[in-house]
């Protein structure tokens, strides 16, 4: 499932699929739904995959979701990350939802929602759910890279509040200490993202002062200036 | 992760600098510049360089001044690198025959400083306002190259292609970014862009260390030194669109500036060129929008409409465009 999510992230469709069905062919639950496949068809472009492909990966989802019985977290997630590669956030948001209220524990469903949510215009209602996420994992690099990103949508694109510097500042920090939760997700584009990103909050806070610092990576300057700041609320 | 695709509309000014910002703010993007006009062709290159914020449409004032402010800092700054970016530091006068206001970017320039009537009067009799500060001139047909070459380097493209409408840079782009300046009145198309028509003299005249601008409505001149030539104008021809050089507008610019400045008449006289100022009613036009290409949506940034003050506002547009960019590719991950 972490596969399917990465792929996700990165817009290739294809493998995503893939991975998703690979996750049910694994589980002793669903195995029987997925058909055997014989050799190895003819290979697909990663990026876009064929209608027909994603429609059989949905089909395979719904008909695991029906024959479990209860809610089954794993399944529903499953299907939050199709319609996410679907592009329609709504379902997907849905799905979140019913995988939370079978397992309200996992921070990476929360983490999920609320990525669904933000990049579907609803950086509001991302906010409390990635805040669950990271009250469970507060090591979570990636969500609080997407808090980060929810802090400075909130603000309508002009002003970068503190918190949002700060929230990308820690992310970094938990990096260097080899602390993530996660271990799929690509380090160094997150890392170069979260470069770049600190890069853009700085001149709004009147900080280019740590231009410097900024591009020589001194994780160690960057922390001492902000501790120096005075600031909102600090990250949770 | 694959690099997000930034394609730059247009190498003027606004394009160079959008591009270079860009290039620096994030460095994991791919940035390509395709336009149909470079240095020494732009409109840029005809324009005087001085840092002032004039005829600006009416754009937000607190925009202006921030974009204004950021460019006197980047002019700065290259000053400082000791490398010849064409900047100057240039002290000055403005004066006229009707009462005004302070401008309200009087606090970004060095020594700004009001006249009193009766000083105005003692420069000339019709005069009854007037200020003096001391500020950047930075000639584009030096800085532009060397901004093209910036770009180049650190792995940016240069596509030489005439766009007929701003769907064409799209397909390959995850955004686009729309500085084409005049063009914009065909590419986007926003029929509010019409050309504000300038005619410049260029001269030598080493020893003119000053500017002097008369803004006074039927005598408006002005006299600006550049790093290697002093540049005489100028004309205001709205809805003007010929681009060759009117030799009697050439010679009551000369005859204006040298009532001005009675030395230029001596000055050898290098040249004339024409430039459309991308007047735009509504101000400048930074903002974010989206083009469809093969039932695609790109988002678009546009940056145009900077009117009279292209140079002014540059370094502070780009910037600007560089965090909208950095806002829109940022996604949340899964």
């Amino acid at each position: 499932m972490a596969l399917a999510t990465s792929y996700t992230n990165e817009s290739e469709q294809t493998n995503a699929c893939l991975a998703l069905k690979s996750w049910l062919r694994c589980h002793p639950k669903y195995r029987s739904l997925v058909p055997d496949e014989g050799a190895a068809g003819k290979p697909l472009a990663p990026t876009l995959a064929p209608k027909s492909l994603l429609d059989e990966v949905q089909a395979l989802y719904l008909q695991a979701a029906n024959t479990s019985g209860t809610v089954d977290a794993g399944v529903q997630g499953g299907l939050g990350v199709l319609y996410n590669l679907l592009g329609d956030y709504d379902k997907a948001v849905d799905c979140f939802n019913a995988a939370l209220s079978a397992d309200p524990t996992d921070s990476r469903l929360w983490n999920k929602l609320g990525a669904t949510l933000a990049n579907s215009n609803r950086s509001a209602e991302a906010v409390p759910a990635y805040q669950r996420a990271l009250q469970l994992s507060p090591g979570f690099i990636r969500c609080r890279y997407n808090l980060g990103i929810a802090c400075i949508n909130l603000k309508c694109h002009r002003q970068v509040p503190a918190s949002a510097a700060e929230h990308f500042l820690s992310a970094l920090n938990l990096q260097a200490a080899g602390r993530g939760l996660e271990e799929k997700f690509s380090r160094t584009a997150v890392s170069d993202n979260l470069w770049s990103i600190l890069r853009v909050c700085l001149p709004p806070l009147d900080l280019t002062r740590l231009l410097p610092a900024l591009n020589n990576r001194d994780l160690a300057a960057l922390n001492a200036a902000f501790k120096d700041l005075p600031s909102g609320p600090p990250p949770s | 992760m694959r690099p997000t695709r930034v394609v730059v509309v247009g190498a003027g000014v606004a394009g160079l600098s959008s591009a270079v910002a860009v290039l620096e703010q994030l460095p994991h993007c791919s940035v390509t510049v395709i336009s149909d006009s470079f240095s020494p062709d732009t409109t840029g290159d005809v324009a005087a360089g001085l840092w002032e914020p004039f005829l600006v449409g009416n754009s937000n004032e607190k925009d202006i001044l921030k974009w204004a402010k950021g460019t006197w800092d980047q002019f700065h700054q290259w000053f400082q690198s000791g490398e010849e970016w064409g900047v100057r530091m240039v002290p000055g006068h403005t004066f006229s025959d009707s009462p005004s206001q302070i401008p309200s970017w009087s606090n970004i320039p060095a020594q700004f400083l009001e006249y009193s009537m009766s000083e105005c009067q003692q420069i000339s009799p019709c005069y009854v306002f007037g200020y003096s500060f001391t500020t950047w001139v930075a000639q584009p047909s030096i800085f532009l190259p060397k901004l093209k070459a910036i770009v180049e380097e650190k792995g940016g493209k240069i596509i030489n292609r005439r766009l007929k409408s701003l769907d064409e840079a799209a397909p390959d782009a995850d955004v686009v970014v729309n500085c084409s300046g005049i063009g914009a009145r065909v590419l986007v198309p926003d029929l509010s862009v019409v050309p504000v028509r300038g005619q410049v003299v260029r001269v030598r005249a080493p020893w003119v260390t000053s500017f002097l601008i008369d803004e006074s409505k039927s005598t408006h001149a002005y006299i600006i030194p550049n790093t290697d030539c002093v540049v005489l104008g100028g004309t205001l021809d709205e809805g003007e669109w010929d681009l060759t050089v009117n030799a009697d507008t050439a010679r009551q610019i000369l005859k204006r500036c040298c009532e001005l400045d009675p030395s230029l008449k001596d000055a050898e006289v290098l040249g004339s060129a024409v430039g459309l100022r991308p007047y735009r009613k509504a101000g400048v036009r930074l903002e974010e929008d989206v083009v469809m290409t093969s039932g695609r949506a790109v988002p678009v940034i546009h940056n145009y409409g900077h009117s009279g003050c292209g140079v002014t506002l540059m370094w502070g547009c780009a910037r600007d465009v560089a965090s909208r960019v950095a806002t829109l590719v940022m996604k949340a991950a899964l």
